[in-house]
């Protein structure tokens, strides 16, 4: 699974890598004469994810490395604006041994403050979702189940490539902050996790 | 951050100079407007007829209107609007630093420290976190709307800021909830505030009630006014922007005692002098709505028990008439804050309401709505569950330094759902009878593991003895059953039963 991961990390960045000339000679993506009309929003990258997971008595600085999906769907509500769901998945085997998977599902919004820049900033509130159902059957591990208040703040910059196609980067900081989580070791009290995620994507506009 | 004083009773004076303002002000320069001004019904009640003002949510202040109408809007300064949430962030970290708060004492070291941290629940007071956040926040959203930016961009602006304040601000971790309140209900009140402060300024006076008019406004919306201030707006002769005219205005002031009671262990028995005031902008019943808080409803209550004990902020979103106007959905935010001898509540929500409108005899009609939607983090004063160990109390940790929470915190933190009901039967327009019911959801993520159903039920009856004044009496019942989810008691229920009585002024 984690190959899957790192390759849905890998193939965005190889793409607007190869790109830069094809990118160069392209407008900035409000450029569009069809600017003012409403249009379907979609990105889909991967990103190289760092968590730190914090609790009551959780060893401090415990940074564990994954990679993670990013998807987004929704529709641009004015030229700055785009407005959507935005679902963030990524798998991480924790300090106590326990392999889980964390599916954040969100409402997102991105903004673009100079229309004419591919700048943009975006934020996402919803929940998450941990589990490790797969696990569970397979290494008779105590099921976690848990559900997260969640939020996620990014930055970075967009391109438009060809026609409705486009690229972008970005870094983002998601929180997902789970309450108590039962683990296969013991209870973990206020449970917070960060997730700093650096990647790229295919945006479809 | 302590939330002033001075913006109460500013506010304070915007509702109730709003009437007077309001008529002096906005009602001659409609003309492009339809206006309808039935005095039978309101002191001023204006129809606007919002093709005629061509407005729509991608333009900031006045921005879209017929070429020569606006000229108090501000011209949009992206890059000024970023600088001055950074000076309103210098701000408040300075008068931290000068407070002698060890929070304030940043470094770039402490900048790092913190972006590796990443988010936690912070341990601050009820009322720093519920209210001075927000308003922290609401500087932030008029720094967008004082250089031209509309809602939606002023909300981002709004983000901007209580993220670089949490991160860069101050030496505490970054604090999820402060992030939340600070930019959901700075967004709340930043609008209110906006738009409170255009009707408290009169662009077309001049002199000495000019000069009054700019700096009472200045107080409700200090950036837009240090502006105006600084680029010559505040003393040039123009047309306020049309967008933030009301299509109506009213208001309700009372002024009585308030008894409450409560079934907790710690019991409370309580009398207390309060002054209430009720204020309505805009039309929240009707109308096609594109215009984020064209129309909203404000409830600010002093003394009864604190010095501010309620507060409340009910901004329209997005709204549309059916049915010839008899019915009208909408989609609204809200921003709740309860703090009183009895209960601590706070909460940042969005709903969908919908509400109909009967007349029911040529004086008297009544508007009945439902609403339900999602609280995005709501806060409630902790209870542990009944046999439980008392919640410890905090000592003085010397070595935390001036500023630094260091706990318990006596209240819970998580989000949820919300629906409600509210029925007001009116005479003339004047509120006779209103019904209101409230439930909230919270699903608590940091504080005692709880769910908490929270219930309020409020009937006012007001009855007029003469001109505007009149007598009000009204019933408050709050209910809260917890259910806990570790061992010992599975549930518990409270009451805090509430009564009061009161002279009111209607501008309704």
């Amino acid at each position: 699974m984690e190959w899957l991961v790192r390759a849905s990390t890998l193939v965005p960045f190889v793409l607007i890598c190869l790109t830069p000339a094809l990118a160069a000679g392209q407008n900035p993506p409000a450029s569009s004469p069809n600017e003012d009309a409403r249009h379907p929003w979609i990105v889909v990258g991967g990103a190289s994810m760092t968590l730190l997971g914090d609790c009551t008595d959780c060893e401090a600085d415990n940074y564990i490395h994954s990679a993670s999906v990013i998807a987004n769907a929704g529709v641009s509500i004015t030229p700055r604006t785009d407005f959507g769901v935005e679902i963030l998945w990524t798998p991480q085997t924790l300090a106590t041994g326990d392999r889980t998977r964390l599916t954040f599902l969100m409402a997102a919004v991105q903004v673009r403050p100079w229309v004419s820049h591919g700048f943009f900033l975006k934020g996402s509130l919803g929940m998450a979702f941990l589990q490790n159902w797969l696990d569970t059957v397979e290494e008779n591990a105590p099921p976690i189940r848990s559900k997260a208040f969640a939020l996620g703040l990014g930055a970075g910059w967009e391109w438009r490539l060809r026609g409705r196609f486009g690229a972008q980067v970005f870094g983002a900081q998601h929180a997902a902050a789970l309450g108590d989580l039962v683990t296969s070791e013991r209870t973990a009290e206020n449970v917070m996790g960060n997730f700093w995620s650096v990647g790229a994507a295919i945006v479809i506009r | 951050m302590r939330f002033p004083s001075r913006v109460l009773v500013a506010l304070a004076l915007a509702v109730v100079s709003g009437q007077r303002t309001f008529a002096q002000i906005v009602l001659p320069d409609l003309a492009p407007a339809a206006v309808e001004a039935t005095t039978a019904q309101l002191p001023v009640r204006l129809e606007i007829d919002p093709k005629a003002l061509n407005l729509n949510f991608n333009q900031g202040a006045g921005a879209n209107a017929p070429a020569g109408v606006c000229a108090a809007c501000p011209p949009r300064r992206l890059g000024t609007a970023f600088l001055q949430v950074t000076y309103v962030n210098v701000f408040y970290e300075l008068a931290n630093l000068i407070r002698g708060q060890t929070t304030a004492r940043i470094t770039p070291e402490t900048w790092w420290t913190n972006m590796k941290r990443g988010w936690e629940w912070d341990l601050d007071d009820f009322a720093v976190n519920q209210i001075g956040h927000p308003y922290q926040g609401n500087n932030y959203f008029t720094a967008g709307r004082a250089n031209g930016l509309n809602f939606w961009e002023s909300s981002a602006i709004t983000a901007f800021g209580s993220g670089t304040w949490e991160y860069f601000g101050e030496t505490n971790q970054a604090s999820l909830n402060d992030f939340i309140n600070t930019t959901m209900g700075g967004i709340a009140l930043g609008e209110m505030f906006h738009r409170a402060a255009w009707l408290v300024r009169d662009t077309r006076a001049t002199g000495r009630s000019r000069l009054w008019g700019e700096i009472g406004a200045a107080a409700l919306d200090p950036i837009t006014g240090y502006n105006r201030f600084r680029s010559g707006d505040a003393s040039r002769v123009s047309d306020p922007p049309p967008d933030l005219v009301p299509s109506q205005l009213g208001a309700l002031a009372s002024a009585g005692v308030i008894g409450r009671r409560s079934t907790t262990d710690d019991t409370v028995s309580s009398t207390n002098p309060f002054v209430e005031m009720d204020l309505r902008y805009g039309d929240l019943e009707a109308g096609r709505s594109r215009t984020p808080y064209d129309a909203f409803g404000v409830r600010l209550t002093l003394g009864g028990g604190s010095g501010l004990s309620e507060a409340y902020v009910r901004g329209r979103l997005l709204g549309q008439s059916f049915r010839n106007g008899s019915l009208h959905v909408a989609i609204e935010q809200g921003y709740q804050y309860n703090n009183n001898a009895a209960y601590q509540f706070g909460a940042q929500s969005f709903h969908v309401t919908t509400g109909f409108n009967r007349r029911l005899s040529d004086r008297t009609s009544m508007w009945g709505t439902g609403w339900g939607g999602f609280t995005i983090l709501g806060a409630i004063d902790s209870i542990p569950p009944p046999g439980s160990a008392p919640l410890p109390v905090p000592e003085d940790d010397e070595d935390a330094g001036q500023g630094v929470s260091t706990g318990p915190r006596f209240y819970d933190y998580g989000p949820g759902g919300n629906f409600g009901g509210f029925l007001s039967v009116r005479r003339d327009n004047r509120p006779l009878f209103v019904l209101a019911y409230e439930a909230h959801h919270l699903h608590v993520l940091d504080g005692v593991r709880a769910n908490h159903l929270i219930q309020r039920v409020r009937a006012d009856l007001n009855v007029p003895l003469r001109g505007r004044l009149g007598a009000g009496v009204t019933g408050e019942f709050f209910d809260r059953k917890t259910y806990y989810q570790g061992p010992g008691p599975k549930d518990a229920r409270f009451h805090f039963p509430q009564f009061r009585v009161a002279l009111t002024w209607s501008g309704l």
